[in-house]
């Protein structure tokens, strides 16, 4: 091994080289991001592949198939395999690989492609050589139809000349800028431009291009290309060689003078293209070398003069297509410039026309005036000349007669006749004029028109017949000016219906996505009317309409909009049996496929085998319309099909959406901790125009990371601020990340706009009985019941929760009633029957439950419990573990089961199962759990202790872990490691992303640390404890009232009893079935003296719960050493601890408070027996000696008295006991 | 370690997982590379490690007497055969985006060899921090990592430079000590052939 190569190691490993750039990524973040987009929506002419002919192997691109095949190259369709997008591969080909030249101009397209950086030109990305020594070089992959197909296609020579001049301007721009960068394209014709389906177009083969020597002017500003010939002097062209296509191509090129070529042969071939575009030719045949070598262009020339184009037009081709290149345009450029110049002539001649025609009719208004004020000057000239000539009339007539007669009848021909010669010459010339401007003003139109800018066309059109109704157009033109005008006002007309159509669609659309993200939380009626609603407002009354006249309106609007509208139908028909049939029947005539056409059919039966049947066929065989249907219908039955297959149908077209969408929806519906599992789909599904997979997706992450759902309903309110309904979803989660407050005031906030809005109520309920206003809290919860009168499963449990039972269980009913083949439903009944005490029907509704959905375990553990509760203990551990058979994948089975089992006192069972989650799920902290508790149970506290310890090695953050550790640390001494472990489950709340998913482990952590602080005199620090564990569980969970206890224990100790007795009433109020909570606000009243009120309490509570040991306790303590000797009675209290000791005999205190009423009953010895006892059960304490020395002492062994007395430190005696402890002391000495 | 992972002893399992995740993913990265498949590159690397340890899985079978990277090799490799066999009759057509075609296997053995000698070579100056001289092993990481001189790090550090170049062979020396051992571990045999696996994974990097 020479040190070479170590060195060379060395690099290696400190300096590594990634294989790609993502590599790079995922070794700094850790991951890579693997992503796919959808395909575009198809293009005119998609690429066609052929199978790649030995396609060559490329590291980075991977070949497709070949796209085309030229003249040195073969172009592959390729997979960026990095980025992720397709390409397009240009590879020399093989029987070139030796040609250096060839090579060399493969080398330089690359690299001209690679420098000419313009929209117009197809962009490479990156040159490369192939692993047998190939150059070739991966570029856009430019979809979209050559400009030759495009003028084939059109209707004929010449039309569509607007849109084709757009093209051609794009292409002389896209030539000028490589012009000006010293690239000559040497091939341009129509096919080589390609024009995408936006109209962009890109001038493409760069292969016979020809970099211009670097000597020519070029502007300053512009750098000029460089590639590897043009690095390298007299290395230009072979001289003579003919490249191009001869229908285009400039004498000079045709002749081969290589040395001749510049620009100028680049402009001949766009006059050759102009002359196509304008006669539907180009200048010389296809293969007519000859006729171009000769610049044969009689017969082209003629073709232009005949086209009827514009004049300048016409010129500017003869320009471009002059057989001498001096005659030419410079360049691209100069072309570029004259057809924007004729473009803009043709604008100003129409901007013109108007003005003319705003001219014309004002001219024409100032003429009506003059003439109207001409007739009245006349008239009153005649007037005038009337009454002169009445006045000489007399005078004259005889004699003037004949005279005057003539020479107004000379004067009236010679007036008139004038007049008549010079309005005639003048509307001659004007009708001309106007006739010309009218007709460029209709051609304008049409162009426009048929560009589809009706709009335009429109304005244009009624310019000209403005123009030829006040210009004194003739009546050929004026005709066709009224013609067009009236097909674009059809035009606009249709155009205007067809965007309140689209608008229309959109807005049911969006609709009956709302109606859909509502669907699952709202009633069917509710769904039923909103639907019906939704449809009448599109105009579509469902009742009155058939469903053949349904579907054909919806099929009017296009395959895509009847899928999505037939898709609702679908979710209707689950929802709305009376009207299944009709709904199914118009879902089928609107979007007829065969598949979909079968699926209804099984719907419209409820035939659930032959749903569960076509579930079960290849995905691969349908269509994503047809998965998405399936997987809509199985989620509305059977929720577990429904998550089987959408994972399928998803792994089958992984893009999809709507498939995407619903996978997420039924996996995170699944079960309990499901929803991290539904996040991937539904993020894959997630589009900013999305409301109803943001819906989803937020409710999903509700269940997981609170403060993330608070961030995607933050988003998704950003898109719809106006949503209320969103808004409450907000609040929602806000409550959920524990931000009271705000979660509080935006859920308000919502109500105060949307009062309607059930779920708000529901959710304001729940935030309020958390809270301990009750009332308010009952008073949301009714308003919801209101307005959702069916009771969804969340309202059923809110009202359960409520102490509602008399409502909630007839809205399970009502549930069942509407949706009898729902499995979840009749175990939500079966769950409220068996808490409501009604076993036997618990049992027969969750048998339904099972029977309905076989592979339910929600089915299953809710039959498990009411058999449990029944008395039916094996059937429902069958039942139990046969839950756990069918889904051993999920951990939650294994938990249930070892709680059952713990639950009926069969430890040895809950190990069992406990070491079987232990195999199966080795990582996982539930099994070391669940067999800690078993072995915690078991009394095998060593054993318990390791397996908490193992559990948190695998999951050194589990809360729950940490707290029972505590628990068992705590029990076998060693206070302060179960405190560390209190600590730590505190430090992992604080940290979690969903702390309220561990507020029950928290409070339990904080009501045991708080212990041990007072056990070791930290007051301050228990009352925070637990200050804050109160705020964290309102008023209404389960530890709320010992957490009060505990904190009233802690007041006392801290010497604020009257605190310490209003938070024990507290406790006592809110489990007044609890008998601890009466043993301890009785136990605080009699050590403050309040030895009435604690009778009452603790004989009331003794009255209720006559065998608890600790209530028996109390009260015989309280019998024994009661402050108020009247009180006292050692007989009722030795009876007691009697009962107490039978009860549970294991009980040291029980054998303490016995011993202690002996000594006052005098039953000494007895009482020495139960002393002793005390102490071999729960060792020895200074209570224990006090009571043994008060027994010594009655028996007569007053030394022994003395010298046990003497061992006790009434420092350590509570104020009863100390009592207790006087009493004996005075009565010993 | 390998028969402890094999018989379930968590810190054997870790150490194994720690030592040969970046050479599984490296092999799977690179054949799926491009792939929809690479969206599982990390459910692949888990199910190599999951048939590695299950219940008479595969490290019950290594034969500790031959070279632990041609076996690890053919683990990794069965596993993505069967992914891909998987993900093929899912499929039944070719998807619409993208192709699923894992890319050719030659090339890819280099790669999977590639990331096992990088992993010797980490675990060698891993073992190398611990057991060598601190102030050489700062000097292989100048020279290296930053790519200084000899020169420049006896100017740094203001020593003669012959000096320095001389701790720099000592350094050297106890590198490829610490690599021959770590190379000894995996591919058990003579010196001799141990010597020549070493130089065999650093051809790897001509």
């Amino acid at each position: 091994m020479d040190d070479e190569k170590v060195e060379r190691g060395l690099k290696a490993v400190f300096r590594r080289q990634p294989e790609s750039v993502l590599d790079v990524i995922e070794r700094l973040v850790g991951s890579s991001a693997r992503v796919f987009l959808r395909e575009a929506p198809e293009e005119d002419a998609p690429v066609v592949l052929t199978p790649a002919e030995a396609a060559p192997d490329d590291p980075r691109y991977q070949m497709q198939g070949e796209i085309a095949r030229g003249g040195v190259g073969v172009v592959y369709q390729g997979r960026d395999r990095d980025l992720g997008r397709t390409v397009a591969l240009k590879v020399l080909r093989k029987e070139y690989a030796e040609h250096a030249h060839i090579r060399q101009r493969f080398v330089e397209e690359a690299q001209i492609g690679g420098q000419l950086q313009h929209p117009g030109i197809v962009p490479v990305y990156g040159l490369g050589v192939q692993e047998d020594g190939r150059p070739c070089f991966a570029m856009k992959l430019v979809k979209g139809r050559t400009l030759a197909a495009l003028l084939q296609a059109r209707d004929g020579a010449g039309a569509e000349q607007r849109r084709f001049l757009s093209l051609f301007e794009q292409v002389c721009q896209t030539v000028a800028y490589a012009h000006a960068r010293g690239v000559i394209h040497r091939d341009l014709k129509p096919s080589n431009v390609m024009v995408g389906a936006f109209g962009e177009v890109q001038v493409v083969d760069w292969g016979f291009a020809k970099v211009l020597a670097r000597t020519e002017e070029r502007p300053p500003d512009v750098s000029v290309i460089a590639t590897v010939r043009s690095e390298r002097e007299g290395s230009q062209s072979v001289a003579g060689a003919v490249m191009g296509t001869p229908a285009y191509m400039a004498p000079e090129q045709a002749l081969g003078q290589v040395d001749l070529l510049d620009e100028r042969a680049d402009v001949f071939a766009l006059g050759a293209i102009l002359c196509e575009i304008l006669t539907g030719q180009p200048p010389y045949e296809p293969n007519d070398l000859v006729a171009a070598a000769q610049g044969l262009l009689g017969a082209p020339l003629e073709r232009l003069e005949r086209c009827g184009a514009e004049a300048e037009l016409v010129a500017l081709a003869r320009r471009c297509l002059a057989p001498d290149r001096g005659a030419r345009p410079h360049d691209a450029a100069e072309v570029a410039a004259a057809i924007a110049a004729i473009h803009a002539a043709a604008e100003e001649r129409v901007r013109q026309a108007e003005i003319e025609a705003v001219e014309t009719r004002a001219r024409a208004e100032r003429a009506r005036v003059r003439t109207v004020q001409e007739r009245a000057r006349v008239d009153r000239e005649r007037a005038r000349a009337a009454a002169e000539e009445a006045r000489g009339r007399a005078a004259r007539q005889a004699r003037r007669r004949s005279l005057a007669v003539a020479a107004a009848l000379f004067v009236a021909i010679a007036v008139t006749g004038g007049i008549y010669t010079l309005s005639a010459r003048e509307r001659e010339a004007r009708s001309r004029r106007t006739g010309a401007q009218v007709a460029a003003l209709l051609q304008e139109a049409q162009l426009l028109r048929s560009r589809g800018e009706t709009a335009a066309a429109h304005a244009a059109a009624h310019n000209a017949l403005g123009l030829a109704r006040g210009g004194g157009a003739d009546h050929r033109i004026l005709g066709e000016a009224l013609d067009l005008m009236t097909a674009l006002e059809g035009d606009l007309r249709l155009a205007e219906q067809e965007a309140a159509q689209a608008a229309s669609d959109a807005a049911l659309l969006e609709r009956l996505e709302w109606i859909r993200m509502l669907e699952s939380e709202s009633a069917a009626a509710w769904v039923d009317r909103e639907c019906l609603a939704a449809l009448e407002s599109y105009g579509l009354d469902f009742l009155e309409s058939t469903p053949e006249e349904v579907a054909a309106r919806l099929r009017s609007r296009g395959e895509v909009f009847a899928f999505e509208v037939a898709l609702t139908l679908n979710l209707w028909a689950a929802r709305a049996p009376e009207r299944k049939e009709r709904l199914l029947e118009t879902a089928k005539l609107a979007d007829p496929d065969p598949w979909r056409d079968r699926l209804r059919d099984v719907l419209a039966r409820d035939a659930l085998d032959e749903l569960h049947a076509l579930a079960q066929e290849p995905a691969s065989e349908l269509s994503p319309q047809s998965a998405a249907l399936l997987g809509a219908a199985l989620l509305s039955v059977d929720l577990h099909a429904a998550a089987k297959f959408l994972r399928r149908a998803v792994r089958r077209y992984p893009g999809d959406v709507w498939l995407n969408y619903s996978a997420g929806r039924a996996i995170g519906y699944l079960r309990q901790g499901a929803a991290l599992q539904s996040v991937p789909y539904l993020r894959a599904a997630l589009a900013p125009e999305g409301r109803e997979i943001h819906h989803v997706l937020g409710q999903a992450l509700e269940r997981i990371d609170a403060h993330e759902a608070v961030a995607v309903w933050e988003q998704a309110l950003r898109r719809w601020p106006d949503d209320t309904h969103l808004t409450i979803h907000l609040g929602a989660a806000l409550l959920e990340a524990r931000r009271y407050d705000e979660g509080l005031a935006k859920v308000r906030e919502a109500l105060a706009r949307a009062p309607k809005d059930w779920w708000g109520h529901d959710v304001l309920s729940r935030e309020l009985l958390r809270r301990g206003e009750r009332e308010e809290a009952r008073r949301e919860a009714l308003v919801a019941l209101e307005l959702a009168p069916q009771y969804t499963f969340g309202l059923i449990q809110l009202l359960r929760d409520l102490g509602y039972r008399s409502k909630a269980l007839p809205g399970a009913r009502a549930l069942v009633a509407q949706q009898p083949l729902s499995s979840e439903t009749r175990a939500i009944l079966a769950d409220l029957l068996w808490r409501a005490g009604d076993l036997e029907a618990a049992i027969g509704e969750a048998k339904a439950a099972v029977r309905l959905e076989p592979t339910s375990t929600f089915a299953l553990a809710t039959l498990a419990e009411a058999l449990l509760a029944s008395g039916r203990r094996e059937e429902a551990l069958v039942t139990q573990r046969r839950a756990l058979e069918l889904d051993p994948s999920d951990e939650d089975q294994f938990t249930r089961l070892t709680s059952m089992l713990m639950g009926v006192g069969d430890f040895d069972g809950a190990e069992e199962i406990a070491r079987e989650a232990i195999r199966r799920y080795p990582d996982a902290a539930n099994g070391y759990n669940a067999l800690g508790n078993a072995l915690h149970a078991k009394g095998s506290r060593e054993e318990a202790l390791a397996a908490y310890r193992e559990g948190l090695e695998k999951e050194p953050d589990s809360a729950l872990l940490h707290y029972n550790l505590g628990n068992c640390l705590g029990l076998a001494g060693d206070g302060k490691a179960a405190e560390a472990a209190y600590r730590r489950v505190l430090e992992i709340s604080r940290a979690s992303p969903n702390p309220r998913a561990l507020d029950t482990v928290e409070l339990g952590a904080r009501n045991n640390l708080a212990g041990r602080l007072m056990l070791t005199g930290r007051w301050e620090e228990a009352v925070e404890i637990l200050q804050r564990a109160l705020a964290i569980a309102g008023e209404e969970h389960e530890y709320t009232a010992h957490i009060l206890a505990n904190l009233g224990e802690t007041h006392y100790r801290a010497g604020d009893p009257e605190r310490s007795i209003e938070l024990r009433r507290r406790a006592l109020a809110l489990r007044p079935g609890d008998p601890e909570m009466h043993r301890v606000l009785g136990a605080v009243l009699a050590e403050t003296g309040r030895y009435g009120e604690a009778t009452a309490v603790l004989g009331e509570a003794l009255s209720r719960f006559p065998r608890n040991p600790s209530l028996l306790n109390e009260l015989a303590w309280f019998l024994t050493t009661c402050g108020d000797w009247s009180r006292r009675d050692p007989h009722e209290a030795a009876r007691l601890a009697r009962l107490l000791v039978e009860v549970d005999p294991s009980n040291a205190n029980g054998w303490g408070t016995l011993g202690a009423a002996l000594c006052c009953t005098g039953e000494f010895e007895e009482a020495e027996r139960a002393v002793r006892r005390s102490i071999e059960i729960g060792g020895i304490d200074a209570f224990d000696l006090a009571i043994l020395a008060r027994a010594q002492h009655g028996r007569g062994l007053v030394e022994e008295a003395r010298r046990t007395l003497d061992r006790v430190d009434p420092a350590t005696l509570h104020v009863e006991a100390r009592r207790y402890y006087e009493e004996a002391r005075e009565v010993i000495q | 370690m390998i028969r402890g992972a094999a018989e379930g002893r968590s810190s054997d399992r870790e150490e194994f997982a720690r030592r040969y995740v970046p050479v599984v993913r490296a092999y799977l990265g690179a054949r799926w590379r491009g792939t929809q498949l690479a969206q599982q590159v990390e459910d692949g690397v888990q199910e190599v490690f999951l048939d590695c340890f299950k219940e008479e899985g595969a490290l019950r079978r290594v034969d500790p007497a031959r070279p632990f990277r041609a076996f690890l090799f053919g683990v990794v490799r069965n596993v993505a055969l069967r992914v891909e066999e998987r993900q093929a009759r899912r499929r039944e057509q070719p998807a619409e985006s993208g192709a699923d075609f894992p890319a050719a296997d030659p090339g890819l053995s280099e790669v999977f060899d590639r990331a096992w000698a990088l992993a010797l070579l980490e675990e060698a100056v891993a073992r190398h921090r611990t057991t060598g001289d601190g102030r050489r092993v700062e000097l292989l990481r100048l020279r290296f990592e930053e790519d200084l001189p000899v020169r420049e790090i006896a100017a740094r550090w203001g020593e003669d430079p012959a000096r320095v170049h001389k701790e720099y062979a000592r350094a050297r020396e106890e590198f490829k000590r610490a690599l021959l051992d770590v190379v000894a571990f995996h591919h058990p045999g003579s010196p001799g052939e141990v010597e020549r696996e070493c130089e065999r994974l650093l051809d790897l990097f001509a």
